[in-house]
């Protein structure tokens, strides 16, 4: 870790550490700043404003009750979020009526958002070339089960592949997402 | 018990949030006693939260917030 991170988890642990005093400014702080992201990735997996908007609302009581939940050696304020948010929507999308209203909708393989990612203006050069170096089949792979809230099991289903394959090249491209990405982003 | 080896491998699956059932159990149930695991899970959660764009703060749910959070005190 460069002194760079060092500095801003700092600034991240203090900011948690004024939301357990129960300082209401830290957390609007927070909120100004991650919001737009923690939004954005909870419509992606949702499709539904008022269902994404929940989770914005429970991502951000959550650190309000449990502040101690967020350890800066572990990451950033804002992958925390992130991670909250996402498992939270995830948790939505595979509640049991959203689950079967998903299976009687047909599969969709052609759209999977990382591919309109890699030409969008929204993510930095850095992220943009990382997921232009994965193979086809591991972009769609990885933004089935982030995007579309999938587990690889049902990403499998989904494009009628062995659930060992898809598997496999969730693992191999997170592998290079990982090492492209290394000390790039916080 | 899963093996470090088995769960290490699906560490970047969990981060996706890509597991269900019993094998998301056990990487967790794993997690909470291997720190390498651990470390490697905070890479990978880097990586997803890499993935999504920054956007304007939805406003209208800050109040939403406030309301919430001093109605639990």
């Amino acid at each position: 870790m460069g002194p760079g991170l060092q500095a801003v988890n700092d600034g991240e642990l203090a900011l948690a550490a004024r939301i357990a005093d129960r300082d209401q400014t830290a957390l609007e702080a927070v909120f100004d700043e991650y919001s737009g992201a923690v939004k954005a990735i909870a419509l992606r997996v949702l499709h539904d404003d008022a269902l994404a908007d929940d989770v914005v609302q429970d991502t951000f009581v959550r650190l309000w009750n449990s502040p101690e939940k967020f350890r800066p050696e572990r990451g950033s304020l804002r992958t925390f979020l992130l991670t909250v948010a996402h498992g939270r929507a995830v948790d939505v999308v595979r509640s049991e009526v959203a689950r079967s209203r998903r299976e009687q909708r047909p599969p969709d393989p052609d759209h999977y958002d990382l591919e309109e990612e890699v030409w969008s203006r929204s993510l930095s050069e850095t992220v943009r070339a990382a997921l232009e170096d994965l193979a086809p089949g591991e972009r769609e792979a990885i933004s089935l089960a982030y995007f579309g809230g999938l587990s690889y099991v049902e990403v499998a289903r989904r494009l009628g592949e062995p659930e060992g394959t898809v598997k496999s090249r969730i693992r191999s491209g997170m592998k290079k997402l990982a090492t492209s990405l290394a000390g790039k982003t916080t | 018990m899963m093996a470090h080896t088995q769960a290490r491998e699906l560490i970047p699956l969990f981060a996706l949030d890509a597991l269900e059932g019993r094998e998301r159990d056990e990487v967790r149930s794993h997690l909470d006693s291997c720190p390498v695991c651990r470390s490697e899970l905070s890479r990978y959660m880097s990586v997803t939260a890499a993935l999504t764009p920054d956007s304007g703060a939805p406003r209208q749910t800050w109040d939403r917030i406030v309301a919430s959070i001093q109605q639990t005190g």
